[in-house]
């Protein structure tokens, strides 16, 4: 161990720390495949990520080919449909964005945000990446499994989910619950990492209160994470064991093909209160992180102070702790005592506090402020807007008697896809076009991010405004194909058509992004060591990339917070965090 | 449910909260620029990170625990409830891992004390 002191304010971290404490790659496969270095793991999870969500994003076409020309594809059966609705949604929440934010932004930022040298278990992290992976790699299986992936909805309902209806029913619904299961032991060995290192392993100076909000975001997600994964563990282990051992933990007593089921006494609502309360703490578990960094993205790119840093913190662990107590708003249907359900809608608005005035100290840093237009910049302020009108329609959702209606209609489809599907998207984006520099060493060709924020943005209000309209008709959610029905007018027929189109283009403006990382990791503008010239630990690294052990020799010292963006009096419009204060003469 | 999130949402809240009251939360960081010579304590613990670590790998066992065993007993008030049999091993079962506890924490205060041997008697009565 190093000696610490311990002062009047708690523990003072070393300046250097010996050698042997870090681990060292000795060969080609202990560093870039089974590494133990944070900075590769974050690598590993978010090309793992990506690719998986390239996966559902393939998904998403055909289902929306279909959506729009019911009958035109025999290729795909009403059973296919399902299966493609539940995988892109378990795959799109679960192992993009939850593994893209907390894994591979976790991994990468924190430790060179708090100024550490690496994670503080660096071997429970990777093996919390090969668990994750080998949870993909079980997801990706059950598509080749007789009878195919599980078509249950990403919810999983039971009984449903395990009768034989259900396409996926054999094998299908298995995979995805040994699946999830594993993905949650993955989770925990990383996230016991990032929030010990949060914890314990910031350098000297660096305070709870002067770290930036990217750590706070991900910091408090992961904490949510941690805490709810759990329940999400309890109800696949318990729909795992009624599908397989013929327990009756949720199914009731079913006629399935006139023919009674063993099962009986089981209760259905009990997986949906499990699911629900992991499932609402994980749209905050997306969308903390995406508060945190867009917070720093607005900051850099304005050139000013993040308005009300204090408060942005205390909304963040605010809308952590409540976002455990609003659970049954996704519920409100399954016939509740109506008093729950009052409880429940009052709650969930107010969340729409601490939310609304991280939005607002979002406008009141830009107020004023040197707004440089570059591609995350676009992408910070697009996160804005959408967020908002994905917001706004959260409030009509979250009144029982304004959801009653919409519940399971395209309306709600569009709701979530603003608000935690392009929403945090328009942030990774975001962060990737910020971060590629320190990571590679290059900068991303502009004339191909702008493209590519233009089309995605557009393209993402050509296909979610209208859908809204379609939910407000009536169209229900998950349905194969309509037919002629009465309600549904020739118009949303037509809409159906533009949304598809609208789709498809975004669709492939993301094959121009994946072009410019490939191109611009050789071809790339060299960035330099700070090419945003930010005031955050992680652009003070000696090297760009950052080396082994992320400091050389000694660990930086923090003598600031991370937004002194154009103090007055100072020699340029930024200060690092490391720069101490000059002393009057 | 609710009242499970109660018993264990609320003890692990109250750590939180406690935690979060000794951060100074309320610092305005951007008044203070501290000189060169000047580290103010970050309000990390002294605990080693592995006892940290492991305390926060306790609060997820115990809500995994807790939260198994809430939709279990939720599942035992229906009516049709059938109590499961009771396997004949079940209490030896308990007695060995009972004893087996006691023999890992004997060794572990042997070890402590650096008596080796005794470390040895212990871990070797805990294997099975």
């Amino acid at each position: 161990m190093v000696d610490t002191t311990i002062g009047a304010a708690g523990v003072i971290q070393p300046a250097e720390v010996k050698d042997v404490e870090l681990y060292h790659p000795k060969s080609w496969v202990t560093k870039y495949v089974f590494c133990q270095d944070a900075k590769v793991i974050a690598i590993q999870y978010s090309i793992t990520a990506l690719s998986i969500g390239l996966v559902a994003l393939v998904l998403s076409w055909l289902i929306r080919l279909q959506l729009a020309f019911p009958s035109s594809f025999s290729a795909i059966s009403p059973g296919d449909y399902l299966q493609f609705i539940t995988m892109h949604g378990m795959i799109m929440v679960i192992y993009l964005l939850t593994a893209l934010f907390l894994g591979g932004f976790g991994n990468y930022l924190i430790p060179l945000m708090v100024g550490a040298r690496d994670m503080v278990f660096p071997y429970v992290n990777m093996v919390s990446y090969w668990v994750y992976l080998l949870a993909v790699l079980v997801l990706v299986a059950s598509f080749f499994m007789p009878g195919g992936p599980t078509g249950s909805g990403w919810t999983l309902y039971p009984p449903q989910a395990i009768l034989s209806g259900t396409p996926g029913r054999d094998w299908g619904i298995i995979l995805m619950l040994v699946s999830l299961i594993l993905f949650i032991i993955g989770f925990t060995m990383g996230g016991l990492n990032y929030v010990v290192t949060v914890l314990q392993a910031r350098t000297r100076g660096m305070t709870l209160m002067r770290m930036p909000l990217t750590v706070w975001g991900i910091f408090t997600a992961t904490v949510l994470a941690l805490l709810a994964f759990p329940a999400l563990f309890v109800g696949c282990v318990m729909l795992l064991f009624d599908r397989i051992l013929g327990t009756s933990f949720f199914m009731p007593a079913v006629v399935e093909m006139g023919e009674h089921l063993k099962y009986r006494g089981g209760s259905p609502l009990l997986f949906q209160h499990l699911f629900w309360f992991f499932g609402h703490p994980e749209v905050y578990i997306v969308a903390l992180p995406a508060f945190g960094i867009v917070s720093d993205l607005i900051s850099t790119h304005a050139r000013k102070n993040i308005f009300g840093y204090r408060m942005m913190v205390w909304a963040i662990v605010v809308i952590g702790a409540l976002s455990f107590v609003v659970w049954a708003h996704h519920m409100y249907v399954s016939g509740m005592n109506p008093y729950f359900g009052f409880f429940f809608a009052a709650t969930t608005l107010i969340i729409a506090i601490p939310t609304a005035i991280k939005v607002y100290n979002w406008v009141l840093t830009l107020w004023r402020g040197d707004i440089h237009l570059t591609v995350p910049m676009l992408f910070a302020l697009s996160f804005i807007v959408t967020f908002v009108n994905g917001g706004l329609t959260g409030l009509f959702l979250g009144n029982p008697v304004v959801d009653v209606p919409l519940s399971d209609t395209m309306f709600v489809v569009a709701h979530f896809h603003m608000v935690m599907g392009m929403a945090p998207i328009f942030v990774i984006f975001g962060a990737i076009y910020h971060w590629y520099p320190k990571v590679t060493g290059r900068m991303l060709n502009e004339m191909l991010g702008k493209f590519h924020f233009w089309v995605t943005f557009l393209g993402a209000y050509a296909i979610y405004f209208p859908m809204h309209y379609i939910g407000l008709l009536g169209v229900p959610r998950r349905y194969f194909e309509m037919g002629d029905m009465a309600f549904v007018p020739q118009s949303a027929t037509t809409l159906n058509i533009f949304i598809t189109m609208a789709a498809l283009i975004v669709g492939f403006a993301q094959m121009v992004f994946l072009f410019n990382m490939i191109w611009s990791l050789s071809k790339g503008k060299p960035a330099g060591s700070n090419p945003w010239r930010a005031t955050t630990l992680e652009w003070q690294t000696p090297e760009t990339p950052p080396g082994h052990g992320n400091w050389g020799k000694e660990l930086p010292v923090v003598y600031r917070w991370a937004y002194d963006y154009s103090v007055p009096g100072a020699k340029e419009d930024f200060v690092p965090q490391n720069q101490p204060a000059v002393r009057a003469a | 449910m609710s009242i499970t999130i109660l018993f264990v949402l609320a003890p692990i809240g109250a750590i939180v909260a406690w935690w979060l009251s000794q951060q100074r939360l309320t610092a305005k960081p951007w008044l203070e620029v501290g000189a060169i010579d000047d580290f103010p304590g970050t309000g990390a613990s002294s605990l080693p990170a592995a006892t940290i670590g492991l305390g926060v790998f306790l609060a997820v066992v115990s809500s995994l625990f807790a939260l198994f065993i809430s939709a279990y007993f939720m599942r035992m008030q229906v009516a049709d409830w059938a109590q499961m049999p009771a396997p004949e091993v079940l209490w030896f079962n308990t007695g060995v891992l009972i004893l087996s506890s006691v023999a890992l924490q004997y060794a572990q205060v042997a070890a402590r004390r650096g008596r080796m041997e005794d470390v040895g008697y212990g871990l070797i009565a805990s294997s099975p």
